[in-house]
């Protein structure tokens, strides 16, 4: 029934203008599930335990987990700032290996990182050699390096590995001094691929021999890289060593350890960013004219305000329909007014509890608002795509190539709302078929203007909120703002889909089109009745599609 | 004498470059000899993201009825162009065929373009072209087999940051190339160890290439060393990683050899200037000037590092719809009727001639908005210009300048409001050591491929070949243009 559900509304986003494949978004994967579209169905996907096993690509270090594995290498020593190209936003997550390219600048900035950290490392040998750093010899620095090596390449040496770290040290060591030589090896691992991409064989399983099970050092790498966005501390390094991590109980343990750390919060942090769009929030501009209390501090403020909220959600509301209800908010003297609270908490951010009849969740939060909104007025379009896009996961079809698609501004004398300017352009032409479905979500947000303030008027006349959600066969109907909308998606399954959907791409470092709905449905169907993030985050660690790969041909 | 952050000592040896080969070694190609040309050719494409095309077309000289491949005066928008014409080419009726031909998704409708502007073939995904870009193409081949300029290509950009949409270069099926944004990343790419140095400066750059070499030699070796079982695509992606490490291992050799000189004080001091960005608070023509400012050290860096050698290919960013706004005063305006415009982009939507439907934007019989429109062009026109200006101050050593040597290609994503893809404007600048016949404007049938005016550019800088992108439009090098 759920699988069912999950694909109408696909379905009927793609038939809105019968110009977009839309329903290729839940189709079944293709063996395996590289993401390369066309061979789907050609084989039978692979199971365990009736979990679909996928095969990622080669992921390599996001910039964020680069960072910090650098951090978490070298404790104690203040690392440098590190230069990284941004990432493709052509994607929804950063780890998305199709878009991982091994550009030149990426490679020039890797070696100039990597010279730039060995040159703090060398001036902080006391903190980093197992031996006083005055009196150090070869095989302390042989030792030092193939310490550092195992825990940059997330496994212990390899024989071969450790015979090339070893000769390398001895044909560098011939011609440098020993902190030279020190500093050049140091470079070499931070540029070698065991260190900036996550490689895995695995080993066979038996009767099986398109699977192959994680090692314990592979496992606890995608457990580190998922939770921390970083390398394997030393306690899941001991339990990974010898395999023990592949014990289901043993494996909980760890997951439940690394959630309980604070390093969790900025992985955690980076996949709320990317999911939830934030990275419009740096870029948001106001008319000041049309706006006059707008400054350059109050996008900053937004973004921060509301990157704050999601976190406050997960990690101290923790359930996944709390995303729509929570009533908090962060808010400054420039943010307050927004909320219709007093100001008073001068620049810095506080926590406020909101009207909880005019506000609710991620969707009424002022910089979410503001980032959906032109610089003079607001967007149902925008708003409306959003929502269908990133928590109901049917993305609508965009507009055909010759439709004018920029928003209906007042002419002059002009009294019209907003929705009836959208409402007069939409009804032409061949608009009406998505519309329905975009608007009907977007117009729900009439309430709130193009900074996220509350209006009950708008050019001297009501507010009309109300909207219809379309095509969902679950929450399908009418409401009246964004407080009643989210009631809808709060009990929603398609939304707790979406969601399970998204942290398994972000999890797997899988594209939409491999995160499919057989993927999905038996993590989400391990959710109890009142599903929280937490929970959700140890399903998919625990899921056949993170303990295992299949076989490359 | 400063031109555009260029020292005169540099000026000086790229005009002696001919005959005092010992000073410029690496502005002179290994196989240069008599009546070969003083300088390996160029290229930089000019990215803008939209078009009128009927703005472009020049028109008639006066007492003739219509402007011919050689009588022809640049379209008023042009003007800046004006002491360029004979450097140019402008043509009409080049289309993405390639795009026609492309069935897959699309996420939007610039990235129709956007995905086949420079690669030309199907794209990999909805927002992602599916092959390397033409700049790719070129920089990969002329750096092959050991790498020739420091560095393959650049892309500059100070504004267009591309949300959710695929980029413009690409170095293979789904990988955008990494774009350099704003003046101060750029000017962070010229090498430290350029200009004259001390003896001791040098045994401490040779030492210090030392052990980076060695360094990526230790890298490369684990390279070698993977035995894990691994797919095509992942294979090659690693490859092409080693690859890369391998390149920038004898880029770093020809750092040591180039004598030209880092961009001087004056574009240093105006790229520091570039990086205070205008609050909220600051006015239109503020905005606007911030806007020319980064435009014009985004050139200099450029020419610089053409003129340096650091690299031969490059794409740079033209600003467009929202940016250009403040650099032309833009304010809406009603006319009345519904006839209203809201922001450049809403204006080029509305502002378009007669599509392939037949009918017209609903502005286009607005001469006020066309006004505005042509007025928008003109200032990219200028910008444009200012580019060709700054390679034509260049000299090169036998009478000629940096534009003779290079081809600048003006080039976008769609033609029109209507988000067509047929039938651009395309326009080339400099004949890349004499193998384009410039000072002409071409016709050419609507729907002539764009592919094959990239087998022209890739043959002009060198690199051979006989098709590019979706071998199913391409026909080959484009006529009449040598």
């Amino acid at each position: 029934m759920r699988s069912t559900l999950a694909l109408l509304l696909p379905l009927l986003v793609a038939a809105c203008t019968g110009v977009i494949g839309g329903a290729g978004e839940d189709t079944a994967p293709a063996a395996g599930g590289t993401g390369d579209a066309g061979a789907a169905g050609a084989t039978p996907p692979q199971t365990v335990d009736g979990q679909i096993v996928v095969t990622p690509q080669v992921l390599r270090l996001t910039n964020l987990a680069y960072t910090n594995s650098v951090r978490d290498l070298f404790p104690g020593i203040t690392i440098p700032s590190l230069t990284l190209p941004p990432a493709s936003t052509a994607v929804v997550y950063d780890n998305d290996a199709i878009v991982q390219a091994p550009t030149a600048t990426l490679i020039q900035a890797y070696q100039a990182n990597a010279s730039a950290i060995a040159g703090v490392v060398l001036s902080n040998l006391g903190a980093v050699l197992p031996c006083a750093a005055t009196s150090a010899d070869d095989a302390c620095a042989l030792t030092y390096l193939s310490d550092l090596a195992s825990r940059a390449y997330r496994h212990p040496l390899r024989g071969e590995e450790s015979a090339r770290l070893t000769a390398a040290w001895q044909t560098v060591r011939a011609a440098n001094d020993l902190p030279t030589s020190l500093g050049v090896v140091l470079e070499g691992i931070l540029q070698a691929p065991a260190f900036l991409y996550q490689i895995e064989e695995g080993t066979p399983v038996e009767g099986k021999p398109q699977l192959a099970r994680l090692t314990g050092s592979e496992l606890a790498a995608r457990l580190a890289t998922f939770l921390w966005a970083s390398i394997p501390d030393a306690p899941l390094r001991a339990v990974a060593v010898d395999d023990r991590l592949l014990q289901p109980a043993v494996l909980d343990v760890q997951a439940r350890r690394l959630l309980d750390d604070p390093r969790a919060h900025e992985s955690v942090a980076h996949m709320q960013y990317q999911w939830l769009r934030f990275n419009l929030l740096e870029k948001i501009k106001k008319d000041k004219a049309t706006f006059p209390t707008w400054s350059d501090a109050t996008g900053p403020a937004m973004r921060d305000a509301t990157v704050r909220f999601v976190d406050h959600v997960f990690w101290e509301e923790g359930t996944l329909a709390s995303l729509f209800t929570d009533t908090h908010a962060f808010v400054n003297d420039a943010l307050a007014p927004l909320y219709g609270l007093p100001s008073a908490s001068g620049s810095g951010l506080a926590m406020v509890t909101t009207n909880g009849a005019q506000r609710g969740g991620i969707l009424t939060q002022v910089g979410l608002l503001a980032a959906f909104g032109h610089e003079q007025m607001e967007s149902p379009v925008l708003r409306g795509v959003f929502v269908l896009d990133r928590i109901l996961c049917t993305p609508p079809p965009p507009p055909p190539p010759n439709v004018k698609n920029t928003p209906p501004a007042p002419a002059q004398g002009d009294t019209s709302t907003t929705r009836q300017r959208f409402q007069t352009l939409h009804e032409l032409g061949d608009c009406a078929g998505c519309h329905k479905l975009i608007d009907g979500v977007g117009f729900g947000f009439e309430h709130y203007d193009a900074v996220g303030a509350w209006r009950d008027t708008e050019g001297g006349k009501s507010v009309d909120a109300t909207g219809t959600i379309l095509g969902t066969q679950e929450i399908d109907g009418p409401f009246d703002g964004i407080v009643e909308l989210n009631t809808k998606l709060a009990k929603s399954d398609r939304v707790a889909n979406c969601i399970t959907k998204n942290w398994m791409q972000y999890g797997l470092g899988i594209d939409p089109q491999v995160a499919t709905e057989e993927l999905v449905a038996p993590v989400r169907s391990g959710l109890g009745p009142t599903p929280t993030f937490r929970e959700l985050l140890l399903l998919v660690v625990k899921s056949a599609a993170f303990r295992y790969r299949t076989v490359t041909p | 004498m400063k031109i555009h952050g260029l020292s005169r000592r540099m000026l000086l040896q790229l005009a002696l470059a001919g005959s005092a080969s010992a000073m410029l070694p690496s502005l002179l190609p290994r196989r240069a000899r008599a009546g070969q040309p003083v300088l390996p050719p160029r290229v930089i494409f000019v990215y803008n993201m939209g078009t009128v095309r009927e703005l472009y077309d020049p028109v008639a000289t006066a007492g003739n009825p219509a402007p011919t491949e050689t009588d022809f005066e640049l379209a008023p928008i042009h003007d800046a162009l004006k002491p360029f014409k004979s450097d140019l080419i402008l043509t009409r009726g080049i289309s993405m065929a390639s795009q026609d031909a492309d069935t897959s998704a699309f996420a939007n409708s610039h990235v129709r373009g956007g995905t086949h502007a420079l690669t030309a073939t199907n794209r990999k995904t909805p927002a992602l072209a599916g092959g390397p870009s033409i700049d790719q193409l070129i920089a990969k081949t002329l750096n092959a087999p050991t790498p020739v300029t420091r560095y393959p290509s650049w892309e500059l950009d100070f504004l267009n940051a591309p949300d959710m949409e695929g980029g413009t270069s690409y170095i293979a099926a789904g990988q955008t190339n990494d774009r350099l944004y704003g003046a101060s990343a750029v000017l962070g790419e010229f090498p430290a160890d350029l200009g004259q140095q001390t003896e001791a400066q040098k045994k401490a750059a040779a030492a210090k290439l030392a052990r980076s070499q060695a360094s990526l030699d230790l890298a490369l070796g684990e390279y070698g060393g993977i035995k894990a079982r691994l797919s095509k695509d992942d294979r090659a992606k690693l490859d092409q990683h080693a690859q890369t490490i391998r390149d920038l291992r004898a880029q770093m050799q020809l750092g040591t050899s180039v004598t030209c000189q880092p961009p001087d004080a004056a574009l240093q001091g105006d790229i520091a200037t570039f990086n205070v960005r205008p609050g909220s608070g600051a006015t239109q023509a503020e905005r606007g000037a911030w806007v020319k400012r980064g435009w014009d050290v985004q050139a200099r860096l450029a020419v610089s590092a053409l003129a340096c050698d650091l690299t031969r290919v490059q794409i740079l960013h033209l600003p467009g719809y929202g940016a250009i706004d403040d650099v032309i005063g833009y304010e809406p305006a009603d006319y009345g009727g519904g006839k209203a415009h809201t922001g450049t982009h809403d204006l080029a939507h509305q502002c378009s001639g007669i599509n392939q439907y037949g009918s017209g934007g609903t502005l286009w019989d607005v001469p006020a908005a066309v006004d505005l429109m042509r007025k928008l062009d003109t200032a990219q026109a200028q910008m444009f210009a200012q580019l060709l200006g700054y390679l034509k101050a260049i000299p090169r050593g036998d009478g000629g300048t940096l534009l003779d040597s290079t081809v600048v290609v003006y080039c976008g994503q769609i033609a029109n409001g209507y988000h067509e893809t047929d039938d651009l404007p395309w326009i080339l600048a400099g004949g890349a050591n004499g193998y384009f016949r410039t000072g002409r404007f071409l016709k050419y049938p609507k729907g002539t491929a764009h592919n094959d005016l990239y087998v022209s550019i890739a043959n002009a800088m060198g690199v051979n070949v006989q098709t590019f992108g979706n071998p199913a439009v391409c026909k080959g090098p484009l006529s009449n243009l040598r």
